[in-house]
């Protein structure tokens, strides 16, 4: 198992970087036992169709409050419900609430040396959403209802990670509104892989818990449809480029900046990121 | 039945002595690469009432502990508590407030916890290593155990046939220390 993600690190380059807190990705790492990781994202996604009235749409806004604990150092959940308008309904495009995810994740392998770590570890992930903002676009963190299982390696060596994610997403209940025939719902199975690189910044000498630290991130998010048929408004494969920066307060708070770009036209989208650690 | 032999021969040359010298300690721990891991771990730390401060040094990822004396010091628990945190100890080093000079297999008490010293070089000395099977990798564990034939580094603890005369501590527990040769 070891050299398996030797073998991984050693292909995916070890001029990687650091600091593993990614902002839309998790690490291998699972938050120390006993803690409760208290979070708040807000996301702005802007849309650039018209609605059904043929009215120019706005942004969507999401408001994403999460809540994670470390049950032990091998195992951590987390739940998080979504606020959001809905600027494609035809009605007033009311702020209310649109879904929930729900995050386990397990370790696997953990292995130290000083200021040099490997993290292996598996996560699930059940997330339900009602509105999709984004007709041509998957996308389970946001708006696409289904389940995630896979695997996460994390190699950290002094100020540089890079975590690799790879896994496999079940999204259930997509409308296939062009089907010849009539309106149905079917299934959609995606290969999902991402590429997270994390950068410390500041400070360059730690000496207290009250320096902030800040970080860069670069984050490569993709998804391939396995199934042979799927509605033509989607591509077979689409990938996500995030890149980031995060300060870090006091040693127990976060924020996060992160601008997602999506591949082929579709809407980009900005967040926003507040964490806090309750130990 | 030689071996038999060997093991009381040993326990002729085991000195008991009873100190009431304080120590604390410095505890190294792996893995640790930002603000937020130390604080984690620190935070996990404080859990322990046995501890009475924590002084981070973030640059080498180290802490400082000092003890409570009137409470059996359980180094296992700190190996739980740096654990729980997502990381491992690199090591663990005892600080005495005076040199000390044991021979091998030397047993003493200093407050509430037993210790079993093993000199592979005599060296005086008021810093030791924590040297039991936990702590260490298992070649070093292995060459350690060539120089003593006491059960307790095995088990580490003190029981009817190996380091009795203790029975009147709280814990059951014995830790091994080599002095430290920086």
């Amino acid at each position: 198992m070891k050299n398996l993600l030797l073998l991984l690190f050693l292909f995916t380059g070890n001029t990687a970087l650091s600091q593993e807190l990614y902002i839309n990705t998790e690490p291998a790492s699972l938050i120390p036992k006993g803690s409760k990781v208290v979070r708040l994202t807000n996301s702005n996604i802007f849309l650039d169709g018209a609605n059904g009235l043929g009215e120019r749409l706005g942004n969507a806004t999401l408001l994403i409050p999460s809540l994670s604990y470390g049950i032990s150092k091998r195992l951590m959940i987390g739940a998080s419900i979504q606020f959001s308008n809905n600027p494609g309904s035809d009605v007033y495009p009311n702020f209310s609430f649109n879904g929930f995810k729900i995050y386990s994740k397990q370790r696997i392998l953990s292995s130290d040396r000083k200021k040099f770590h490997t993290r292996l570890s598996s996560f699930i992930k059940y997330a339900y959403h009602e509105n999709k903002f984004m007709e041509n676009n998957l996308d389970l963190e946001i708006q696409n209802s289904g389940i995630e299982f896979g695997l996460i390696g994390t190699q950290l060596i002094n100020k540089l990670a890079i975590s690799v994610t790879s896994g496999f997403t079940k999204i259930s209940n997509i409308d296939d509104r062009y089907a010849p025939c009539c309106i149905r719902t079917i299934n959609l199975n995606l290969f999902k892989n991402a590429l997270s690189l994390g950068y410390l910044v500041f400070p360059t000498k730690y000496k207290s818990y009250k320096q902030t630290n800040f970080n860069i991130y670069l984050e490569y998010i993709t998804n391939t449809i396995l199934n042979n048929t799927f509605p033509d408004r989607y591509n077979k494969f689409s990938s996500i480029i995030a890149p980031g920066i995060q300060f870090i307060l006091l040693s127990r708070s976060r924020i996060d900046f992160s601008y997602k770009i999506r591949k082929s036209e579709s809407p980009e989208e900005f967040l926003i990121k507040l964490t806090y650690i309750i130990y | 039945m030689k071996k038999q032999y060997l093991f009381i021969l040993s326990f002729l040359f085991i000195s008991l002595f009873s100190y009431a010298q304080s120590f604390n300690s410095t505890i190294t721990v792996n893995g640790l690469t930002c603000a937020m891991c130390s604080f984690s771990t620190q935070k996990s730390l404080e859990k322990l009432d046995f501890i009475k401060k924590i002084t981070p040094d973030l640059e080498k990822t180290a802490f400082e502990l000092v003890f409570d004396d009137t409470k059996f010091i359980d180094f296992d628990m700190i190996q739980e508590k740096v654990e729980d945190a997502g990381f491992f100890i690199g090591n663990i080093k005892i600080n005495f407030e005076e040199k000390l000079n044991p021979n091998n297999n030397d047993h003493a008490v200093y407050n509430n916890n037993l210790f079993h010293f093993i000199m592979i070089n005599n060296a005086n000395s008021s810093t030791y290593n924590l040297i039991d099977k936990n702590f260490i990798s298992e070649n070093d564990f292995e060459s350690f155990s060539e120089f003593t034939s006491h059960a307790c580094y095995l088990t580490g603890s003190h029981n009817e046939s190996c380091c009795s005369n203790h029975e009147n501590l709280e814990s059951k527990k014995v830790f091994h220390l080599e002095p430290d040769s920086e």
